[in-house]
């Protein structure tokens, strides 16, 4: 009995310290075949890939626009974030920044130093500037690509005709 | 009526046929190897204008579109002051040029610009490219972005655009260096082997107006 009482203590202090930590966090850390590769998959559902780094402004601003975006269509979008930061800075600021926001969703850190060797292959006509969005249909093509940033209602308004 | 919708229907068809759409939000058309532009003329750190007969020895230009705020930049920072002393003396100065809008970056404003050179002694011109028409027409869309130009008759050719190396992060352990191949192709009077390649970059905040 006492030692169910501990553990049930053990739990509630547990919860209390580290709340996030029970948002489990999904971050694979790839190199661009890899990467390519999981995005060629086809599956039951649209990718909304962004691209983004802790670094960029305008990506962590409309980050919330593209989780609420999935929150809402979840049944019908896979949202995957891909970090762009340095794979030496993952563990001092990918790591941190994703647990402060709270973020569960899908997040590939991208292992490559060269973005010559890459950047033509989501879109040739990426000049290579980030917030970017590659939108992958469920047979696994490359359908879209926005250079730019969006609103949550950007993102419903450009986006549903997608979800048909 | 009944060709209007035929009509229609065709050109949905062809729109749906093209593989992957891209959507911009501003269209900016990046200038490519071989392709003539115009000269700039800016105002710089120092209170003048600068323009390309400002550098009478000069057969070229390493212009590279930087700013204060991006990592990236930061990151090449000295990189961008080594390839100035490296090139300059050989008639290839570095041209730095800042194209984002102040009010929407207050750390790139003209002062805050003035503080950085001086702090980190930029030996090159740092120009402001007020409302970035410049930047727009060449179609920079991100810091660091180079344009590697020589000069003729008509204007600047472009020669090389893109990025300064293969490795932002780490500057020991870049192998391909593309802007100095390719200043170094030019300054033997060779053609560059690699005249384009691709970097990410932050997104230039160019002036809403």
């Amino acid at each position: 009995m006492s030692n169910k009482l501990f553990l049930l203590l053990v739990s509630v202090l547990l919860y209390v310290h580290f709340p996030f930590n029970l948002k489990a966090q999904d971050v694979k850390i790839l190199k661009f075949d890899a990467l390519k590769s999981t995005l060629e998959t086809s599956g039951s559902r649209l990718k909304v890939v962004n691209f983004w780094a802790t670094w960029c402004r305008p990506c962590v601003e409309e980050m919330p626009a593209f989780l609420k975006f999935h929150e809402i269509y979840k049944d019908k979008v896979d949202l995957i974030l891909v970090a762009l930061d340095y794979p030496s800075t993952i563990e001092k600021k990918v790591f941190p920044f994703l647990k402060s926001k709270g973020i569960s969703q899908k997040v590939i850190v991208l292992d490559e130093t060269d973005p010559n060797d890459w950047i033509d292959k989501i879109s040739p006509n990426w000049s290579g500037a980030i917030p970017a969005t590659l939108i992958v249909d469920k047979s696994g093509r490359f359908i879209q690509f926005y250079e730019n940033s969006f609103t949550l209602e950007e993102l419903e308004k450009t986006l549903t005709p997608f979800l048909k | 009526m009944k060709h209007i919708i035929t009509l229609t229907l065709f050109f949905l068809a062809v729109i749906q046929l093209s593989a992957q759409n891209t959507v911009k939000s501003d269209t900016l058309i990046e200038a490519q190897p071989g392709e003539l532009i115009e000269g700039f003329y800016l105002l710089n750190i120092d209170g003048m204008y600068f323009a390309p007969q400002d550098f009478p020895d000069a057969k070229g230009f390493i212009i590279i579109f930087t700013c204060n705020h991006c990592p990236y930049s930061q990151a090449y920072e000295s990189r961008i002051i080594e390839l100035d002393k490296k090139y300059s003396p050989k008639g290839f100065p570095v041209i730095a040029i800042n194209p984002n809008d102040p009010k929407l970056v207050p750390d790139d404003s003209y002062e805050k610009m003035k503080e950085r050179a001086d702090e980190n002694g930029y030996p090159f011109p740092y120009l402001l490219d007020t409302d970035g028409k410049y930047a727009k027409s060449l179609g920079a869309a991100k810091t660091p972005h180079v344009f590697v130009t020589t000069i003729n008759e008509r204007g600047l050719k472009v020669e090389y655009v893109g990025a300064i190396d293969d490795n932002s992060e780490n500057a020991l352990a870049a192998k391909k260096k593309y802007v100095e191949s390719a200043v170094d192709a030019l300054i033997a009077n060779k053609p560059v082997i690699l005249p384009k390649t691709k970097a990410i970059g932050c997104s230039i905040k160019y002036s809403k107006k």
